[in-house]
């Protein structure tokens, strides 16, 4: 039996005090790869962020376990600590701070051990060459200049140098060409392993091409409305939501 | 012990209402013994920003006094200031044509003994050259620290000025550039870290006389604890400057309600045919900068000592000098963590 990694139970979660969540049941083993799908404003992007613990997100209802324990009242940095990583939508721009020297502060603070100068900075290069990134955005100011597909591609040199259990990629290949987009995909593919686990919003099918799916779910309204295998990606590109909005109603 | 003396300090070169008590600063200083320093006469006279006062002040109780010379065509790379942190000081930079001279002071806690440090530079930047002068400080709690700078800038001269204050009991700083050469420029950054009850007083002045002259005066702050601040931020655009462009930004962030900021930008115009600008940014961290650098796994403490750094950073990491980078990294972490 495989091992529960996360759990959303009954969660209702309220932004600017209007309910967007109402009522979400999720697990999420370890090693699987989940997909969220639904349409604008169905609350995607606000499971992603009551998950990694935004406080502007307000959990009302239910609760988060993470490994088995309850972190729904944990702050981000807290959750963070324990596994979980987000890639945001609109990356932040941090002036003043290099890419490098942001995620070595990261890495040693996430891992708690000394960080080798030289032996960090030839990974970094490493990570981002096999994303078709330029190393010298390696000492420039985090995301300050970077064009749209250029930040989301730092998002996922992040993820892959700070290692996550849980992964959220929150729409990572919106704003990215064709051959970004397979980049992407190589790169997130590398970080899967069988110790790790995937939840990945998107619209568009074709960053998960190289990826094996698990489970889509496809949200409505703060509810998850349907639940199925990758099939479920297929059926959408064909036929839309409208279906199976009808059936969930 | 010497006497007290209150100095009037940091004037405003226009003033504004009396009530505000802003067109001027006191600043109290003790005088040991005095020693008038032996200053050239092609110094006598060059405008500062902390203004008269202090400028007679300092030089009539100079512990050390340093001249500085760079013949013409010559670059005499970087010069660090031996005597940093020492109560009183003076340092007068000619820079001939064409040269190019830098020099850095940096008064750490360790370095300086007494209750009270105050630094003087003169610049006589002369046609084509190229001075840039950074006076930074991370003093202790119970010392009184001034900072005062002022340049005459030649033709298509180019003058910057760094300064960080970052410590003492309060700290006072100015300058002031006289912009005569055609295309002569002045650069400003400071950066200033208030805690605990720290008062911060600053007077930034550029007299615009030269056609074509430019300056840029950008501050940055974090106040924290029951500091206080004042920023005063003139561009005088005199009449026959023509072209001439300046701009003076400030930053600011607020960490605490009792912490107290006043600004004052004050553009002063002669001429028409000039362009001046001000902007200032005042408030919290941005909490969706706050979220992103926390879901990364930095504590709320750390991520807010980032989010000051990074506004630092690119001044700081102007400082030739590694040691002291990292003294001012090290001294700003232990003051974020203390808060």
């Amino acid at each position: 039996m495989s091992e529960e990694l996360l759990r959303v139970e009954n969660l209702h979660a309220d932004v600017e005090e209007k309910e967007i969540l109402k009522g979400i049941n999720l697990v999420v083993n370890k090693g699987e790869t989940h997909v969220l799908m639904g349409p604008n404003g169905a609350g995607k992007s606000t499971l992603d962020n009551c998950i990694m613990g935004n406080p502007e997100y307000k959990v009302t209802e239910g609760k988060i376990l993470f490994g088995g324990e309850d972190i729904t009242r944990l702050k981000a940095d807290a959750r963070a600590r324990k596994g979980i990583f987000m890639s945001f939508q609109a990356p932040q721009e941090v002036p003043g701070v290099t890419m490098e020297d942001f995620l070595r502060v990261c890495k040693k603070n996430l891992t708690g051990e000394n960080i080798r100068y030289f032996a960090f900075h030839k990974e970094l290069a490493a990570t981002m060459k096999a994303l078709d990134m330029d190393d010298s955005y390696a000492s420039r100011y985090l995301n300050v200049g970077f064009s749209g597909g250029e930040k989301k591609k730092a998002e996922i040199v992040q993820m892959l140098t700070l290692n996550p259990t849980f992964a959220m990629l929150d729409e990572t290949d919106s704003g990215l060409d064709v051959d970004a987009v397979r980049v992407v995909s190589e790169g997130i593919r590398r970080f899967k392993t069988d110790e790790n686990s995937l939840l990945i919003i998107t619209h568009n099918t074709k960053i998960l091409e190289d990826l094996k799916v698990d489970f889509v779910h496809v949200l409505y309204d703060g509810k998850i409305i349907k639940t199925g295998g990758p099939e479920l990606v297929d059926y959408i590109n064909e036929n839309g939501f409208a279906e199976l909005i009808r059936e969930g109603e | 012990m010497g006497e007290q003396n209150i100095l009037k300090v940091n004037p405003l070169p226009t003033l504004t209402w009396n009530h505000l008590m802003l067109n001027f600063a006191n600043l109290p200083l003790e005088s040991g013994s005095q020693v008038k320093a032996d200053i050239p006469s092609e110094f006598d006279g060059i405008e500062t920003g902390m203004g008269e006062e202090f400028v007679s002040f300092v030089e009539n109780h100079a512990a050390a006094v340093r001249v500085i010379r760079a013949g013409k065509g010559q670059d005499l790379g970087v010069i660090r200031d031996e005597n940093a942190g020492t109560s009183s000081e003076v340092i007068l930079i000619d820079a001939g044509e064409d040269s190019q001279v830098t020099f850095y002071s940096h008064a750490s806690e360790k370095a300086c003994p007494g209750t009270q440090m105050t630094r003087l530079v003169k610049v006589i930047a002369r046609a084509g050259a190229r001075v840039t002068v950074i006076q930074s400080q991370t003093l202790g709690d119970d010392v009184m620290a001034a900072d005062d700078f002022g340049a005459v800038v030649g033709d298509e001269a180019r003058v910057h000025l760094i300064q960080a204050e970052l410590g003492g009991k309060a700290a006072f700083a100015g300058g002031c550039a006289a912009l005569k050469g055609y295309k002569a420029d002045f650069t400003e950054e400071t950066i200033y870290f208030g805690d605990g009850s720290r008062r911060l007083d600053f007077s930034y002045v550029t007299r615009h006389t030269g056609k074509k002259t430019t300056t840029s005066i950008l501050a940055s702050g974090a106040l924290f604890g029951s500091s206080d601040k004042v920023y005063r931020g003139s561009m005088d655009f005199i009449h026959g400057c023509s072209k001439s462009k300046g701009r003076e930004a400030e930053n600011v962030l607020l960490f605490s309600k009792e912490a107290r900021n006043r600004s004052i930008p004050l553009i002063l115009c002669d001429e028409e045919d000039v362009d001046g600008q001000h902007a200032a940014s005042i408030g919290k961290i941005n909490k969706d900068l706050m979220y992103y650098l926390q879901s990364r796994g930095l504590t709320e403490s750390q991520a807010r000592q980032l989010a000051v750094e990074s506004r630092f950073n690119p001044v700081i990491d102007e400082i030739p000098d590694e040691s002291v980078r990292q003294e001012i990294h090290a001294s700003l972490e232990r003051r974020m963590n203390l808060d």
